[in-house]
């Protein structure tokens, strides 16, 4: 039973058919002869609505034909106006026609777009239309021109990001466009070692994603690293940085995020600064840097910012709100089923006075009253956003007073179930908090049966996992496991920006030295009267 | 692989039932018990223990899930077993209350006087053997049985063991005459040879006239040879004990100065020292240095004018203060309990010696000579430096 089981679950099916893929590109060359490669052209993208193709007559006399080919809605309108006057009204400018070939002319002349790659292959061609570039395929030669006048497709307004706000920072967020989102890295650093090396992923999507690194500073074994990851990925398409991070990860299966995930250009600046890798993705706005590690995930961006003593109170906070958020439930749970003798007198009197006459047992209540503030947040994320402030009023009405009032729940498990609800809003990456929240059941669990000695077992399973838990070979628990006592200026505190001379020591083996000297501030001298 | 992973997860699913929550239980059902107390009956010959334990009612004491209580109901119940064994009457208990007993959180150990003076060797071994009585517990001694002190009134208190306990807790900290003793310490003491054990005394008092009501006070100590419960310190002379033995926080003393009137002392900084001396013919003599800081709060009618005045205060204060040390002794002596340790001093300074003597040194206990010197100092004097009586004297 077990074996049919598991062969459903993967779909493990005999005497599989050989299917073909739905489009795979072989070379198919320019020829010489334009009919040719019209028909091929408008047979490849046939019933595309979006596709303009339109014969014009260039060169010398106007004596060469050509066709131009491109997708309406990709291209930008008024520099194809301007390419295209040009292209057929450029015969009075050209000059010295008689020793290079046609298409090398045109190319040195009258192609005025910065972007121009010239193309022997008719299916690279359809890739870059799709693309949103003007294809220009020449009479008698065997080269065709691909001239780059993308227009920007739908961008909406450099917005706050909504995921991660900040009290103090930049106010901009990436977008969905890699090519503005490249724009806002490059503003923050503006150094030729800003490395962006582009690949395509997705054999329908073609989607762009780009390998940001700083030369010299990121690691080249982890660059080569990530390439060699990203080329092994045939999907078919590629729509958001979650179908990547899925590929890319060391532990497919494990519960935490070995990636972090962020929208906020500063971050990823900050990232790259310290000699991480960074994958941007066409169509997104969330992209990916690793090496993660989990003491990074407490990091909010804005402990950069803000004045370093307040920075490592809030960090402190955190690593205070993240046990919270973990153990909370299952350290209530278990003191209030087995070790009743921990808690002082006058709690414990209180307890019981509150839980006298309660229908359920404690696990009970408290697994009840966790399921449904999951609930209320997931509502709050799908609802649209003019009912959200409903949703919260009915889930602090229904959690917080019915459900007390009504002899449901205890008062105690509410405040325990809030308490943990806030903090785990606190924590700043998804992908930890995401973890967090799966791992608070199995612990809530165990320590319904075992007590202490559950949630304690169960934290070693989560702690041997993040210790031995790698993202792109750098351990997870990096400055902890491996203890490096340095890093901890950084990474676990955050110490006055001046004293910070050294990047983290995992990811930049390369050049550790951020600023050669301490220049800490101190009043000028001679001016005491 | 994947099977694998599902027969695994089945199997740890199936490990967590297995368990079936045993030693689980929910607070509401506990019998939460903050004292306990222990008398003895004799039958025949035989002993039989009597076991009380004060149950909290958690729902009269504090917030209900159905909102706050009037406050006049009973908040507490005394349920009472007896058994030949205290483990026996433990169990006998749990037959008449329909919860689980729980110990854990009990604070105060009331030991009727029978139980102490004959049978204190099962009680202490049952009371300490047991896991879930803490050893931070404080033992009191009642005269007469315990069951007197637990029928008593909580005068201000909400729950009896509260109230027992802060008489001891925050009246050590306040009065010298007051004392509390942890079961730890207790069992420590009867132990230790060369030392002996004391407990505070609960009495039964009224402590609002108006009220008829049976309250409850803390006076004085009971004394302990070996196991044994072998005599009794009043209220001054538990002073005289605290004082030699350095323990006193704060306490007051009033004294009447030659025909000036009297003077209130309060030390809120006692040191003391014990040292023993051993002369040729074996003779122990203990030297009691007590060292006291404190400030002089109350003056009727002695002037205050000079340091000579405040010298000859002192003076009568050390010698009040020694004669009360004195007198501890000295009733100490008469039930041959060394409640201050002089026989480990004893044994630190000759080892030989005490090996010879250790067998009979309660009796020779009795007749150790001691040389006390108080040093009092009077660092303030308050607010006022004149008395109120000298407007018409010149």
């Amino acid at each position: 039973m077990l074996k049919s089981l598991s062969n459903r679950i993967t779909r493990k099916v005999k005497n599989q058919v050989k299917e073909q893929p739905v489009w795979s590109p072989t070379q198919q060359s320019v020829t010489s002869n334009i009919k040719d490669n019209m028909d091929y052209l408008q047979q490849e993208l046939a019933n595309c609505c979006d596709l303009v193709s339109r014969p014009l007559k260039i060169g010398l006399d106007n004596a060469t034909e050509a066709f131009i080919i491109y997708l309406d809605d990709l291209v930008d309108s008024s520099a194809l106006e301007k390419t295209m006057q040009l292209l057929m009204q450029g015969n009075q400018s050209i000059t010295n026609t008689i020793e290079k070939p046609l298409h090398q002319v045109i190319y040195d002349q009258l192609l005025s777009v910065g972007q121009v790659m010239p193309l022997d292959d008719l299916n690279t061609l359809i890739q870059e239309i799709l693309t949103g570039t003007l294809g220009l395929v020449l009479d008698g030669e065997t080269v065709c021109f691909s001239l780059g006048i993308k227009s920007g497709v739908v961008n909406r307004p450099l917005e706050e990001p909504p995921s991660e706000g900040v009290l103090r920072g930049p106010r901009d967020g990436l977008s969905e466009n890699i090519q503005i989102n490249r724009g806002l890295i490059r503003r923050r650093i503006k150094s030729p070692k800003l490395k962006f090396e582009k690949m395509t992923i997705g054999t329908l999507t073609q989607t762009q994603v780009n390998i940001v690194y700083i030369e010299g500073l990121a690691l080249a074994s982890l660059i080569q690293e990530m390439k060699q990851r990203l080329e092994r990925i045939k999907i078919d398409g590629i729509i958001e940085s979650g179908y990547i991070e899925d590929f890319i990860e060391d532990t497919p299966y494990s519960l935490f995020s070995q990636t972090i995930v962020t929208e906020r250009p500063d971050r990823v600046a900050i990232s790259l600064l310290n000699g991480r890798v960074v994958v941007l993705i066409d169509t997104t706005p969330f992209v990916l840097i690793v090496p993660a590690s989990f003491p990074r995930m407490l990091e909010g961006v804005d402990d950069n910012y803000t004045r370093y003593s307040f920075a490592n109170f809030t960090r402190l906070l955190r690593f205070v709100t993240l046990n919270i958020a973990l153990i909370l439930p299952a350290f209530y749970v278990a003191i209030s089923t087995f070790h009743q003798e921990m808690l002082p007198t006058k709690i414990l009197i209180s307890l019981a006075g509150v839980r006298e006459g309660l229908p359920f047992p404690v696990f009970v209540e408290t697994l009840f009253m966790e399921i449904t503030f999951e609930i209320i947040t997931e509502a709050g994320i799908r609802l649209p956003r003019a009912v959200g402030s409903a949703v919260s009023i009915v889930g602090a009405l229904v959690i917080g007073d019915a459900a007390v009032s009504a002899g449901f729940a205890s008062p105690a498990t509410v405040i325990v179930v809030a308490m943990t609800a806030i903090s785990t809003l606190t924590i700043p990456e998804v992908g930890a908090s995401h973890a967090i929240r799966l791992i608070r059941f199995p612990l809530l669990i165990l320590a319904s049966a075992f007590g202490f000695l559950g949630i304690v077992i169960g934290l070693l399973f989560v702690l041997i996992h993040l210790c031995s838990l790698r993202s792109f070979g750098v351990p997870y628990l990096d400055p902890l496991a491996p203890l490096h006592l340095t890093d901890f200026k950084e990474n676990i505190f955050r110490a006055p920006r001046w004293s910070l001379s050294k990047r983290p020591t995992e990811v930049s083996e390369n050049n550790s030295t951020r600023q050669p000297i301490r220049p800490k501030g101190k009043p000028p001298k001679g001016n005491e009267e | 692989m994947m099977k694998k992973t599902i027969t695994y997860t089945f199997i740890l699913l199936l490990l967590l039932t297995l368990t079936g929550c045993q030693s689980r239980r929910e607070t509401e059902n506990l019998a939460i018990t903050n004292a306990i107390g222990v008398d003895k009956l004799n039958s025949g010959g035989k002993v039989i223990f009597k076991f009380y334990e004060v149950i909290l009612l958690p729902r009269k004491l504090g917030v209900s899930s159905k909102g706050t209580t009037t406050a006049s109901e009973q908040t507490y119940e005394v349920v009472d077993s007896q058994g030949q064994s205290l483990e026996e009457a433990v169990r006998n208990i749990t037959t008449k209350i329909p919860r689980i007993t729980f110990l854990a959180h009990t604070q105060v150990i009331i030991l009727g006087q029978s139980v102490c003076e004959e049978n204190l060797n099962e009680v202490l071994d049952f009371l300490i053997r047991v896991t879930d009585i803490r050893l931070r517990s404080k033992i009191y001694v009642t005269k007469g049985d315990a069951s007197e002190v637990l029928q008593a009134k909580p005068a201000t208190e909400s729950e009896l063991g509260k109230e027992i306990f802060g008489l001891g807790t925050y009246g050590k900290n306040q009065s010298a005459e007051v004392k509390e003793i942890t079961l730890k310490d207790f069992g420590d003491k009867i132990l230790t040879p060369g030392r002996e054990a004391w407990a505070p005394v609960l009495e039964v008092t009224n402590t609002n006239k108006l009220k008829n009501e049976n309250n409850l006070k803390v006076n004085g100590l009971a004394l302990f040879k070996a196991e044994k419960l072998y005599g009794w310190l009043n209220k001054n002379d538990t002073k005289g004990v605290m004082l030699a033995n350095g323990e006193a926080k704060q306490g007051s003393q009033t004294v009447a100065i030659a025909d000036h009137g009297q003077i209130a002392y309060l030390f809120n900084q006692s040191k003391a020292k014990i040292s023993v001396q051993i002369n040729e013919e074996k003779l122990i003599t203990a030297d009691i240095i007590v060292k006291l800081s404190g400030n002089l709060v109350e003056s009727g009618g002695y002037p205050l004018d000079n340091q000579e005045d405040i010298k000859l205060a002192e003076t009568t204060l050390n010698q009040t203060f020694e004669e009360q040390i004195r007198s501890a002794f000295k009733q100490s002596q008469e039930s041959e309990s060394d409640i201050l340790g002089i026989g480990r001093l004893v044994e630190r300074k000759d080892k030989a010696l005490w090996d010879r003597i250790k067998e009979q040194w309660p009796k020779m206990y009795s007749e150790v000579e001691i040389n006390v010197k108080v040093d009092s100092k009077i660092i303030n004097t308050g607010l006022r430096n004149k008395t109120f009586n000298g407007k018409f004297i010149k």
